[in-house]
């Protein structure tokens, strides 16, 4: 049954989909968003490129073809370890905000199917709620006067006027706000790709006298890959680039590589800089895609 | 609620006294700096590109006048029934605002192409906004209120010879700590930033050329605003030893403001809000006099080159000038307001120690460092070395 | 028998699930004590209770026009991003063409570039193709950076749709566009609906792309941002939080009883039916 389900994803399937004129229609319904993102997307993303090999600019001076920017970027400058350590941080995060998405996602996908579009929204709607206001709110928490804090004097885990002090302006309190404020958003994919799991998959697993965790593993799991994947991007390629959370929860020792992009258009007015750090985010995260992408198409073919 | 703030979200808060106090007399003190450097130094009038006869009159102009501003400078701000800029109002109608939140940010919007009329930047910018030629001066003549500016701050807004900038708002920058918490050594200075004793206690301000600056000033360069590139590299080095003593680098006063408040942070670059802002929250807090001088920051406007609205710009910023919008913006923003010929009746004593307001001068060098225009290539090299601080 | 789930890893769920509500709604409740407390600054302790911070923002009606500009910029542009999204989507699922890899890398490509690139370029942009700043700009880049979003839920949901359904109502005589209303486009909803809620919130959140393309039009987060370099404002934007969470509490609370009301009266399970048709 696995295997069945496995074939309607498989590309035989697509092709026997097609119909007449198959150019026709594929041309028709992929120009539109196509021709957007080449407008409204590449166009903009290639005057920046531009910009970071000084062809183009906006300030009074000297416009001429130079690498010199990406040779100093490259040749040792400090923001290559911070985009190294965003890259770590990233990825702690996007790890544990799927493992804590996933249960939540499978329980409103697979238990709660009565109410499963109130718990959707239930655990969306915060992100209404502006991002910066919630992080206002952790700060609250996290404080040395804060909830926390506040809390372990009250027990007496801790002396007052000694509190906890990394648990805000940290890398650990990037990693906490940045998890909170993307589990709702990782559930989702998951929860849309376990919805649509075929229930007579499991009843069927069950026939055939495999326990729950057995068809977890053997039907569930593997089903709903593509939407974990999916949710793992979501939030790893934001996060490396992120640039609010550090700024206001990060400290001195928080921040991350978008901070860095940010001050460079910002700041310290250095917009050729500011591009060559966004191309260079843009190329390594490009290249993860690439490969998270083949891993997809691997395991379709090893499965399939 | 009373009537004469009708509406203004300010009344819990800056409609305390206490800031209209410190705004009073922050402004009071402009005016007896005034009184020191009567008359100085206004350009010669018609110094713009065109000259005021070629000026066709303001009857001609298309009058869509479209400020880049600071949130709250908006008319009628925050549901006020009149702003600051009723003069204007009253006779030409509402002007359209878009919105700036930070100055750096401005300057890379217009440099992406958006063209308002006028622009709210900070003086330390107006060189970045002339080298970008974006910007032509004000004819000074068209301004009546203009004789009535601090002349302090109208010389600072000058590039060779031409009034590129408008004084505007404008107020103090100096360390403030919590005096239960902190003991200075001796006499107060801007090393408290570097008190190994107050690690993790300590915020200073995010930005490339004040920590530069204030290292400057602590260590008696030559030109603390246009040091030589062995200086920034010294400073630069020193500043990275000595990062990890901040908490963070504060960007925005409302994070600030909470974190003195929530005890996060002891010590820090601030400006006159935030001791308002703390004393309110009922802590114990000094406003240093630091030996080496406070900083100072001026904001004001520039006028964009490329404006169909010459005449309604200038006529814009005369009701910004006037001292009856000075008065308005110091009751409801508690700032100090370029136009020195505000009614100081209600000036109330405590203020006048903490802000030196019966020496007139307080504000002038040596006693203050007044930000002034820095030019881009100058910038640059502060910055990049800021970039290495914060990436170390 | 219920197979998803043995009745403890039910329960073990059930924990899970309250667990991460109280973890993202408890920052919410903070919010709310603060905004109702006579204090610009959200520190404790309190210091008593006020509702100044609703009454001045209804009476402030650039935050008010701020919001129906966000509001309106994040439908209008969650709606084209799932519009443009399930075109792509349809294509890159159902059909094989030559460059497929480079249109799907295209497509995904917005999620990778840091969005104050993409904004300077973006204005640079509209500018040289003089092209107005405003509510309409703002919604071309927010549709940008939502496709993607709304490409990578729709894609799992057509894959595990069976396309020899859509096949049978072909054979069956049902033409293409009557075949996708029927058959593919109900099937599509819950993965549609979902597509659309992230790309707005996404919209409605944005800041940045916002903060350069805006013109003269202010969203809520660019109002948000603009004020809050003095805390004066805090408590309005506070309120304005609490009465969107309000309000969508309300919503919630109305689509659950609407369900039961229609269930009831038509004595079948609804989200059931919709969810597993086949």
């Amino acid at each position: 049954m696995a295997v069945e389900a496995q074939e309607i994803a498989r590309p035989e399937t697509r092709r026997r989909a097609r119909r007449a004129r198959p150019g026709f229609v594929t041309t028709g319904l992929l120009a539109p968003p196509v021709l957007w993102l080449v407008i409204f997307f590449l166009v903009p993303v290639v005057l920046i490129a531009l910009y970071s090999v000084n062809v183009f600019s906006l300030y009074p001076g000297g416009q001429y073809f130079t690498l010199d920017s990406w040779k100093n970027f490259l040749d040792g400058s400090p923001f290559l370890d911070l985009f190294w350590k965003s890259v770590r941080m990233s990825l702690i995060v996007s790890v544990a905000a799927v493992l804590a998405a996933y249960p939540i996602a499978y329980f409103i996908a697979l238990v709660a199917s009565r109410r499963k579009y109130v718990l959707l929204l239930l655990i969306l709607t915060p992100f209404l709620v502006s991002y910066f206001l919630r992080l206002l709110a952790w700060k609250v928490i996290l404080g040395d006067q804060g909830v926390i804090n506040t809390f372990l004097y009250w027990t007496g885990i801790r002396a007052e006027g000694d509190p906890v002090s990394w648990l805000i302006y940290s890398q650990f309190a990037v990693i906490l706000t940045l998890v909170y404020v993307y589990v709702p958003f990782v559930a989702l994919p998951i929860f849309v790709s376990l919805d649509s799991l075929d229930r007579r998959l499991l009843e069927a697993a069950a026939d055939l006298g495999a326990s729950r965790w057995q068809a977890f593993r053997k039907v569930t799991l593997p089903l709903s890959l593509p939407g974990v994947i999916a949710a793992f991007i979501f939030v790893f390629i934001p996060t490396i680039g992120e640039y609010f959370t550090p700024l206001l929860v990060g400290g001195v020792n928080g921040t991350m590589f978008g901070n860095a992009i940010a001050d460079q258009f910002g700041q310290s007015l250095n917009w050729l800089n500011g591009s060559v750090l966004s191309f260079f985010l843009l190329t390594v995260v490009a290249l993860l895609l690439a490969v998270f992408a083949r891993f997809l198409t691997v395991r379709r073919v090893a499965t399939g | 609620m009373s009537k004469e703030r009708d509406g203004s979200p300010f009344e819990r808060k800056l409609g305390r006294d206490d800031f209209l106090k410190l705004s009073a007399l922050t402004v009071g003190s402009g005016v007896l700096a005034a009184c020191g450097a009567e008359g100085s130094s206004a350009p010669e009038p018609g110094g713009g590109t065109t000259t005021q006869a070629e000026r066709p009159p303001i009857s001609s102009e298309p009058g869509d006048l479209e400020v880049f501003e600071w949130a709250g400078y908006e008319y009628p701000a925050y549901g006020g029934k009149r702003g600051q800029l009723w003069p204007y109002v009253d006779k030409y109608g509402k002007p359209k605002f878009s919105f700036l939140t930070s100055d750096d940010q401005a300057l890379g919007k217009v440099r992406a192409g958006y063209r308002p009329d006028i622009v709210h930047p900070c003086v330390d910018y107006t060189g970045n906004w002339v080298e970008m030629e974006v910007v032509q001066p004000w004819d000074p003549a068209l301004i009546p209120s203009f004789k009535e500016l601090d002349p302090v701050l109208v010389k600072g807004g000058q590039i060779d010879g031409q009034q590129y900038f408008i004084p505007a708002d404008w107020g103090f920058s100096s360390p403030l700590y919590r005096s239960d918490k902190v003991e200075p050594n001796g006499e107060e200075s801007w090393e408290l930033f570097y008190d190994d004793r107050y690690k993790g206690k300590i915020s200073w301000w995010d930005t490339p050329l004040e920590n530069f600056v204030i290292w400057g000033y602590v260590n008696g360069v030559g030109d603390p605003w246009k040091m030589t590139d062995d200086e920034l590299d010294e400073a630069k080095d020193f500043l990275i030893s000595k990062k990890n003593l901040c908490r963070n680098f504060w960007s925005s006063q409302t994070d600030l403001d909470a974190d003195i408040a929530a005890g996060n942070i002891w010590i820090a670059y601030s400006w006159a809000g935030s001791y308002v802002a703390a004393k309110d929250a009922g802590l114990d807090v000094v406003y240093s006099e630091p030996k080496e001088g406070r900083l100072g920051w001026n904001c004001g406007f520039v006028l964009m080159k490329e404006t169909e609205n010459f005449r309604h710009a200038h006529e814009f910023i005369e009701g910004w000038s006037s001292k009856e919008s000075a008065e308005w913006i110091i009751n409801n923003y508690a700032y100090g307001h370029a136009n020195t010929a505000v009614d100081l009746s209600k000036v109330p004593e405590d203020y006048v120690k903490v802000f030196h307001l019966d020496d007139p001068k307080a504000r002038e060098e040596p006693n203050a460092h007044y930000a002034r225009p820095v030019s881009t290539a100058d910038r640059a090299r502060y910055a990049s070395r800021w970039d290495e601080v914060k990436a170390a | 028998m219920e197979i998803a789930t043995s009745p403890n890893g039910t329960r073990l769920l059930k924990v899970w699930f309250a667990i991460l509500v109280v973890f993202l709604y408890a920052p919410l409740l903070l919010l709310l004590i603060f905004s109702f407390n006579d204090n610009n600054l959200p520190v404790f302790p309190l210091r008593g209770f006020t509702t100044d911070a609703y009454r001045q923002f209804v009476s402030n009606p650039e935050l008010k026009a701020s919001i129906v500009t966000s509001v309106k910029v994040a439908a209008l542009s969650s709606l084209g991003a799932i519009i443009l999204g399930l075109l792509a989507s349809i294509v890159l699922v159902r059909r094989d063409f030559f460059g497929r890899g480079g249109v799907s890398a295209l497509l995904l490509s917005p999620l990778v570039v840091p969005y104050i690139a993409l904004a300077i370029g973006l204005l640079v942009f509209f500018n040289e193709a003089s092209l107005p700043l405003g509510i309409k700009s703002i919604v071309m880049g927010h549709i940008v950076v939502s496709i993607p979003y709304a490409i990578l839920i729709l894609v799992p949901r057509l894959e595990r749709l069976d396309a020899r359904l859509e096949e049978a109502a072909r054979d069956l005589g049902a033409g293409a566009l009557q075949t996708f209303r029927l058959i593919t486009f109900p099937l599509l909803l819950p993965a549609l609906v979902s597509a659309y809620l992230v790309a707005f919130v996404l919209s409605f959140d944005e800041i940045v792309i916002a903060y350069f393309v805006n013109g003269q039009v202010t969203t809520f987060p660019l109002y948000l941002f603009s004020t809050l370099r003095f805390p004066t404002l805090l408590p309005q934007v506070l309120a304005v939080a609490c009465v969107v969470m309000a309000a969508s509490a309300f919503i919630l609370i109305g689509a659950e009883i609407a369900r039961r009301v229609i269930e009831r009266r038509l004595g079948t399970d609804l989200s059931e039916s919709a969810a597993e048709p086949a």
